[in-house]
């Protein structure tokens, strides 16, 4: 017969037992594996749809296999047509881009350094901020027409504010230790603002690109819906709608969001060059 | 909290040419004099006259409780505060090390060293150079590439002192530059920053409300009273050096004074209630 404490004994080494056994599901996954389902599970989805399309389980007119989009997708690659869109819509992105960057970087960094020009300006600022971009449109229609013009002027409206109050903030959110460590060393007005301030704000300026450059490309898309002419990635899902060609649509779609992670990548590559001392913190 | 610019230079600098360094005996000049100096802000009194005279080369001291306005005083000598009364003369170059993690983030420790001779318009070559020769002498020469984010506490101090040092100050302010290491990190930090002190005929003024920081290290000590501070007690510290290590804190002389002191602290905290 065993007594009680044997008994403890056996349970409790059970336990562990079944423990050594548990641990290895609840430890993250290896690398690999995690690789290979991070690729296998998408495609696993797109078999799938595939499967679901042509068996009429989904409705091909909204769902076409995936097979059919990226028969469209070739087609329009191989004519042309999709890399004259993506280069129209870059460009646009990256003029509108750079056209409002710059003013609004200056401005803001010197809203940040004088207290005076921010209660005047920051209002304001604030104010139009609060507009929603879109809304802006129909007035760059009237003042721009209806053509390119109005395409970019979007995007500067809505780069503009946010470099501008990120910039702002960027200096303002300068621990105050630095500056008089620059004072203390006797920095000039200007030595302040070229060692300190700049790059004190920079990694701010930067967060307010990234978010810019997010925002210009939902822009432009939306601009090339309503405004007609020329190539464009909006241009094209809008015209794919009025000829309810919904594979070259899913095509556009793509196109899209290729465009969206390669300014994405370009923002990461940006940051990593500007801001050495922020890696692997 | 407002983030206006502060103006610099608020303090008179007189230029003189460099004296003789002198640890002991008299000298007419000053490296550092504090006249009736008075700060309020507001309706808040910070420093209640104030005088101080040190002498090139010297260590002095100056503790207080928190609060006292050690670290006002030390900005008005930095210039980057005004004395609301008094006049503050300092003798020759300044070089301030700041409490906490002043070190500027963006810059590698060796373009934070040369930061001063940047300023002053050095070729990149000649104070990188420079400031390598300093990272030396603090031991971290082969840091010199390091972001200040991947150093300790203690390295990142050190780096701090090094940046002070580059600009062959005639007067060094310190305000409470080892408040945030560690218990050992601070005492070899002492020691190192004594054995700095003693190649060179800097001035220093250091700041700090450890009393045993301030025996271990000063030729002088001064003690401020509670807010609004005024120095209550200058007592020339004569035990011999070293006197940084644990052991050495621990002998009668080193107490008595310590005690002394503090009996002091007590009266000057006592006194503003």
């Amino acid at each position: 017969m065993k007594d009680r404490t044997m008994i403890a004994a056996e349970s409790t080494e059970r336990e562990i037992r079944q423990g050594i056994r548990l641990r290895p599901q609840s430890l993250p996954l290896s690398p690999r594996r995690e690789r290979w389902l991070a690729f296998l599970s998408p495609l696993f989805l797109l078999l799938l749809w595939e499967i679901a399309a042509r068996s009429g389980l989904l409705n091909a007119i909204f769902f076409p296999p995936p097979t059919a989009i990226l028969g469209a997708l070739k087609r329009l690659t191989l004519s042309g047509e999709l890399p004259l869109d993506m280069l129209a819509t870059t460009r646009r992105v990256v003029v509108g881009f750079v056209l409002g960057f710059i003013p609004a970087a200056a401005v803001g960094l010197l809203m940040g350094l004088s207290g005076t020009l921010r209660a005047v300006l920051l209002p304001i600022t604030s104010l139009i901020y609060a507009i929603p971009k879109i809304a802006i449109l129909p007035l760059f229609l009237v003042i721009f027409g209806l053509g390119e013009q109005s395409k970019v002027a979007m995007i500067v409206a809505s780069s503009f504010f946010f470099v501008l109050l990120n910039a702002m903030a960027g200096v303002l959110a300068i621990d105050r230790l630095h500056l008089d460590v620059a004072h203390a060393f006797g920095a000039s007005r200007w030595q302040v603002i070229r060692t300190v301030a700049l790059p004190g704000a920079l990694p701010l300026v930067l967060t307010g690109a990234r978010l810019a450059l997010g925002f210009s490309l939902i822009v432009a898309v939306g601009s090339e819906f309503v405004i007609p002419g020329g190539h464009g990635i909006g241009t094209r899902i809008w015209l794919s709608w009025q000829i309810l060609d919904i594979e070259q649509m899913y095509a556009g779609l793509i196109a899209a969001a290729l465009l969206g992670v390669l300014l994405n990548f370009l923002m990461d590559e940006i940051e990593r060059r500007l801001l050495p001392y922020r890696r692997g913190t | 909290m407002s983030n206006e610019w502060v103006e610099p230079a608020s303090v008179e600098v007189v230029h003189e040419p460099p004296s003789p360094p002198l640890r002991s005996g008299h000298d007419p000049h000053c490296s550092l004099l504090i006249a009736h100096c008075s700060q309020q802000f507001g309706a808040v009194p910070a420093l209640a006259s104030v005088n101080l005279a040190v002498r090139p080369g010297e260590f002095v001291c100056l503790v207080g409780p928190s609060g006292c306005g050690k670290t006002s005083l030390l900005r008005i000598l930095a210039g980057l505060a005004r004395p609301t009364g008094g006049t503050a003369y300092l003798a020759g170059r300044v070089a301030t090390v700041f409490q906490g993690q002043s070190l500027f983030p963006w810059l590698t420790a060796v373009d934070n060293v040369a930061y001063g001779l940047q300023l002053a318009g050095m070729p990149t070559a000649r104070r990188r150079e420079i400031a390598i020769e300093q990272l030396r002498r603090v031991g971290l020469e082969r840091f010199a590439r390091a972001y200040p984010h991947t150093l300790s506490g203690g390295m990142q101090q050190r780096v701090n002192i090094a940046r002070a040092l580059a600009v062959n100050p005639d007067v060094l302010l310190m305000d409470e530059p080892f408040g945030s290491l560690d218990e050992q990190t601070r005492i070899l930090m002492q020691e190192q920053l004594v054995a700095l002190w003693q190649g060179s005929d800097t001035t220093v003024l250091f700041v700090t409300h450890s009393v045993d920081e301030a025996v271990a290290m000063g030729d002088r000590v001064c003690v401020m009273s509670a807010r609004p501070g005024r120095i209550i007690l200058d007592l020339p510290i004569d035990l011999p050096r070293p006197r940084t290590r644990y052991a050495d804190r621990e002998g009668i002389a080193f107490r008595a004074t310590a005690t002394r002191i503090w009996n002091v602290l007590e009266q000057g905290l006592r006194t503003e209630d």
